[in-house]
């Protein structure tokens, strides 16, 4: 389909598309996501009825607490760190020049997950319960935001801002992180630690309004930011010395894509845990779909992003009711294949 | 004008250039020559800011090149570095495309344009193509396309403009090296200056008003290919006995190595 559509440069109609103007392939997405976001408010231990969810028929008192209090903060919760992680996989991609590239392989996910476990750790001894749902949020864009600052001092004090530089101080930030986040767990009591456990195998179970709106506000504001850096960082794919030729700022756009990305991975992993793979594998399908300029994977990975996690959520609700699974078992049991595949494909061309 | 006085700029302790003076001005092709090592790519780093000199000026039509924003630069020269490769799947006509960055604001692309430059470069048939999927040869194609575009968006706006590029024609056969080197000129001939790294002399003797001959870092010769290119100079720059003939009818030059 994508190959018929760029097929031809010399009719007018067809060029337009060539250009890479797709918005109905992004339309077709919005719709999905609408879709996918109806369906899993419906399906449940507790189904509720389609007409009742648009308010056209009367829903019992339980229905309405179902659907307010616990069915729609999840699935917001579930849509928005998908589109988070999506979005920042996308740009660190592009930023890396590196298909394999992902929110947890430079670091970004481990710090978080450092940032919100010290929190839960150490900070339960001097903080009030009521206090915490917003204090580790904050620990994990922290965390975030930390890890990606010393990810750039490294690289500026080791001389050059080159991408593989970058890379490779990600690979060690993120064995610090490993070894951190052993420590504490070391350090907790047992009902931490099972709080801790849970959490790392990423879950939207604990989704209340309260945990959720600051997050839907912080990764809202970065993703904003992401996509509009799209088209510079198709220019970036050229080389650093090609793009500041072409007059991208270089180091100006590095620094937004990496606050930006570091935010949203930061406040997706405060309030989920660690959700594995949706920042690999959704731009990756969305360049399938929409083509490799990033003005349009960007959007599109915000939109698929949304729809595949709010689906991997009802999967793990229902797989095995009534008893629920981590969501992030869901994703890593589909992308670790996913991951094996794009290894033996993207290797190296001569 | 593009004007360096006296630059010089080192690797550590090694000195890469060595008090070089050169200019390019609008309409002339310019051409650096010398042996392998010579600090030609660097000499074009310079010219093209992306390397600061530790010592010495680059001015862009009078203006120090460090206080010309990158917005403007780009909207005065355009730079052909060597080879570049993609990670992602990018049509060629995308990368094409970028090559209108600078001038996006001003106007927006006119596909006819595109299809003009992709024309005049030979790439017309590889638009549809995956850029990771091309040949050495065709991705330098491409890569001339793009600047191409921008020189294109240069003329439009009735700047000076500069056209550098290094060893444009490395991994062309002789058919497209030609090509190449034939639209450099009419893009000169439109007043564009262009700074033009080549390791070919008999081509460079062909195509540039100017040549520059540059060896270990210093600057042996400028000046006019046939005071320049010489049997002696050639000889002791290039450490072996080098004898030159100029066909007087065709004006050109040939090398009896």
């Amino acid at each position: 389909m994508r190959d018929e559509a760029v097929a031809d440069l010399n009719t007018p109609e067809h060029a337009a598309v060539a250009f890479g103007q797709r918005p109905p392939f992004l339309f077709a997405l919005l719709l999905a996501l609408l879709v996918v976001l109806v369906i899993a408010i419906c399906i449940g231990a507790i189904p509720l009825p389609l007409r009742g969810i648009f308010g056209l028929a009367q829903m019992s008192n339980m229905q309405d607490v179902v659907l307010y209090q616990i069915r729609l903060p999840r699935v917001v919760l579930a849509a928005i760190a998908g589109a988070g992680l999506a979005c920042a996989g996308a740009t660190l991609q592009a930023l890396f020049r590196n298909p394999l590239a992902d929110p947890s392989l430079i670091g970004v996910s481990g710090g978080a997950a450092v940032g919100a476990i010290f929190m839960i750790v150490l900070g339960a001894g001097f903080f009030s319960d009521a206090l915490m749902p917003y204090l580790i949020p904050l620990a994990a864009v922290a965390g975030a935001i930390g890890i990606t600052a010393m990810l750039y001092g490294f690289a500026r004090w080791f001389g050059n801002f080159e991408v593989s530089t970058m890379l490779l101080v990600g690979i060690a930030l993120n064995s610090i992180s490993t070894v951190a986040i052993g420590a504490f767990q070391f350090l907790s009591d047992d009902t931490q630690l099972r709080t801790l456990v849970f959490w790392l195998m990423g879950s939207y179970g604990r989704a209340t309004w309260v945990t959720v709106l600051p997050a839907v506000g912080v990764i809202v504001s970065a993703v904003l930011v992401l996509v509009s850096l799209g088209r510079k960082l198709d220019i970036l794919q050229l080389g650093e010395t090609e793009a500041r030729h072409l007059s991208v700022d270089v180091d100006k756009l590095k620094r937004y894509t990496v606050i930006a990305a570091a935010a949203a991975v930061g406040a997706a992993v405060a309030v989920s845990g660690i959700i594995a793979f949706v920042g690999l594998i959704v731009p990756h399908i969305v360049r399938l779909i929409v083509g490799t300029s990033n003005r349009w994977v960007l959007p599109g990975a915000v939109l698929l992003g949304a729809s595949l996690s709010v689906l991997a959520d009802l999967v793990s609700r229902i797989i095995i009711v009534p008893a629920e699974l981590p969501v992030g078992l869901v994703t890593s049991a589909l992308g670790a294949p996913f991951f094996l595949w794009l290894i033996a494909v993207a290797r190296p061309r001569t | 004008m593009i004007e360096l006085r006296a630059v010089s700029t080192r690797y550590g302790k090694r000195d890469i250039l060595n008090d070089i003076d050169l200019s390019i001005t609008p309409g002339q092709i310019v051409g650096i020559v010398g042996p392998n090592g010579a600090g030609k790519s660097t000499l074009l780093h310079v010219i093209a800011g992306t390397l600061t000199p530790d010592v010495g000026e680059v001015a862009l039509d009078g203006d120090a090149l460090s206080s010309v924003s990158l917005l403007q630069q780009a909207r005065r020269r355009a730079v052909m570095s060597q080879q570049i490769t993609m990670a992602f799947a990018y049509r060629v006509h995308e990368v094409i495309a970028m090559g209108w960055e600078p001038f996006r604001e001003l106007e927006p692309l006119e596909i006819e344009l595109l299809r003009q430059v992709a024309e005049t470069c030979g790439v017309q048939h590889l638009l549809q193509r995956r850029f990771d999927q091309l040949s050495g040869g065709e991705r330098q194609r491409v890569q001339f396309a793009r600047t191409s575009l921008q020189v294109e968006g240069i003329t439009k706006q009735a700047h000076n403009g500069y056209w550098l590029l290094d060893e444009p024609t490395a991994s062309l056969d002789i058919g497209f090296e030609l090509a190449v080197l034939r639209q450099l000129r009419a893009v000169a001939v439109r007043g564009v200056g262009i700074g033009v790294v080549l390791h070919d002399l008999e081509k460079a003797a062909r195509f540039c008003d100017v040549v520059a001959l540059l060896n270990e870092g210093t600057m042996v010769a400028v000046g006019a290919p046939r005071e320049v290119l010489t049997d002696t100079t050639l000889t002791r720059v290039y450490r072996t006995p080098i004898d030159i003939e100029w066909h007087e009818q065709r004006g050109r030059l040939l090398i009896h190595a």
